[in-house]
């Protein structure tokens, strides 16, 4: 039985609803956008797997097929499935929908890559997925549920990255790596601004979700991969501060924008404006200490502790856990380093985790005292 | 949300396909429009997980100072123009040959001391691969392009000891 029914059965048997009252709650969170998430999740492993193989078809190179027939059938096909998406009534189950809509956009990119085959094209694979997002963003805006908002917003930031660290500033940072920092340090702080562009908007609102997640993701991962760079060689990057630039730009921007931001509480603006300040300081404290193991832990660290306090506070429990999970990782090369050897890193961990537990063990105590002055903050 | 009206969803459903078919015009009327020139190449075989298996090669321009001696690029600019002029035969850096003295050329710019006119790429069927790499890579091959006014060049065909590859596939089964 799943959760929500089992606790509303146990709210009923308590007295608490009805069993009326809790027929209609089920029934309005079935009917939520995001209800069916399992079955949405298969049905785009289905709709990729089509996806996946129609592209493997074209890569096979259909000798025996004139070209003019190739692109007859290609065309064809899509038309077709813009037809049936079309034809969809608004009552139509989201599952259909937003199936056909995933066939369709990687139909759109089998399409570039037959047309491509057919006239020898030569060109770069990050303009032409940056291509392929411009012509399929208005059906984008079709759809109402994750995968194809993802996957595109995703697609879309890995090529605009991948061709602003192929071109942009060459001559000012002519080593590759400089030019990755810039790029790797820019590109999450402009998925988080164009998220909040994006959710201002009722039309591109599940585009939102997507870029946060890209910017969560690309923002911890960049902190991890700077930490593990500069702890590996601490004079690996450049200390230019133009490197900083586009990422300080953002990051102002940002800071600004979310301390404007109503509907979240103080607090909630306080752990993210510290996260985002603590993101943007990370490489030149980083160089500042001279690539030191617990200097650069303790920066790290800071910045995890802060996310994972915002993510709580927001109730995003899954990425609060992996946070905790990569602090946690990140506490045992602190460990492995500060005393050189497994035997002492496992008492120094346990001592730490006793720490831990007993912190939680105290809260757990108090938390009513606790809950109450952090709403008092908030 | 608000049922979106059916003529936005028709438009929004009709970008990609209008997108694709602009480029699949735009690539057929290069094809169509432009000189033709047969160039000898030689090369090797990699993938393309979107397109297929690709032949890339070098175009024997046949000439010795071919992107040699050019000018480092200049801060914050874009690789120099260079262009390859066919007819006659001589290699020119950021200006344009004029048409009086040069009949035909190809634009393009030098990586790694190679010039690149974006015709070094040719798509062949995954089984075929074997045979037509080693067939261009014993210099058997020649590349017919279609030259635009502007320099720009399109692969037509593939020549393999004067005859199309698909000729040279037909007397040369691989199985």
């Amino acid at each position: 039985m799943p959760p929500l029914a089992k606790r509303l059965d146990e709210w009923v048997q308590a007295d608490l609803l009805t069993a009326e009252q809790a027929s209609a709650i089920l029934a309005f969170e079935e009917a939520r956008p995001g209800a069916h998430w399992a079955l949405i999740g298969v049905m785009a492993l289905g709709a990729l797997v089509v996806g996946i193989g129609v592209i493997s078809v074209v890569a096979a190179n259909w000798q025996s097929i004139p070209d003019g027939v190739k692109l007859l059938v290609d065309f064809a096909l899509l038309v077709l499935l813009a037809y049936q998406i079309w034809r969809l009534p608004e009552s139509a189950s989201p599952l259909w929908r937003e199936g056909l809509l995933l066939v369709y956009a990687l139909l759109s990119l089998a399409s570039i890559g037959l047309i491509g085959q057919i006239y020898h094209a030569d060109g770069p694979l990050d303009q032409t997925l940056l291509f392929w997002c411009a012509m399929v963003l208005p059906p984008a805006l079709l759809t109402r549920h994750p995968p194809l908002p993802w996957g595109w917003s995703g697609i879309l930031l890995a090529a605009l990255g991948s061709l602003l660290i192929t071109s942009a500033g060459i001559d000012l940072f002519p080593a590759e790596e400089d030019r990755l920092v810039m790029v790797g340090l820019a590109l999450p702080l402009l998925a988080a601004l164009l998220a909040v562009l994006c959710g201002r908007a009722a039309l591109t609102v599940h585009f939102a979700a997507a870029f946060r997640h890209w910017a969560w993701v690309s923002g911890v991962g960049g902190v991890l991969l700077l930490d593990i760079i500069l702890s590996l060689e601490p004079s690996a990057l450049s200390n230019q501060p133009l490197l900083l630039l586009p990422g300080v730009v953002l990051g102002l921007l940002l800071l600004i924008g979310l301390l404007a931001r109503r509907d979240l509480s103080m607090l909630a603006r306080a752990l993210l404006a510290g996260a985002l300040t603590l993101y943007l300081l990370r490489l030149p404290l980083g160089q500042l200490t001279g690539g030191g193991e617990l200097a650069a832990a303790l920066l790290t660290l800071s910045f995890l502790t802060l996310t994972a306090l915002y993510l709580g506070l927001q109730r995003e429990r899954k990425a609060f856990q992996v946070i905790l999970l990569l602090m946690g990782l990140r506490f045992f090369k602190v460990y492995l380093v500060a005393f050189g050897g497994l035997l002492a890193t496992g008492l120094g961990l346990i001592v730490t985790g006793l720490l831990i537990l007993g912190v939680v063990h105290l809260w757990w105590k108090h938390r009513q005292q606790w809950i109450l002055w952090v709403e008092k903050l908030a | 949300m608000r049922p979106r009206p059916r003529l936005w969803t028709a438009l929004a459903l009709a970008c990609p396909i209008l997108a694709l078919g602009g480029l699949a015009l735009h690539s057929q009327l290069r094809l169509n429009h432009g000189m033709e020139v047969r160039l000898p190449v030689s090369g090797f075989d990699p993938r393309d997980l979107l397109s297929g298996h690709y032949l890339t090669w070098r175009v024997e321009y046949g000439l010795a100072d071919l992107c040699q001696n050019v000018p480092p690029r200049r801060a914050g600019a874009d690789h120099p123009p260079m262009f390859v002029c066919v007819k006659p035969r001589r290699f020119a850096v950021d200006q344009r040959p004029d048409r009086a003295d040069c009949t035909l050329y190809l634009a393009g710019v030098c990586e790694w001391n190679r010039f690149a006119a974006g015709v070094e790429r040719f798509y062949i069927p995954e089984q075929e691969a074997r045979a037509l790499e080693q067939a261009v890579m014993q210099k058997k091959g020649e590349v017919l392009l279609v030259v635009g006014a502007d320099g720009q060049a399109v692969v037509k065909e593939l020549f393999l000891e004067g005859k199309t590859w698909r000729q040279y596939l037909a007397e040369h089964p691989t199985r």
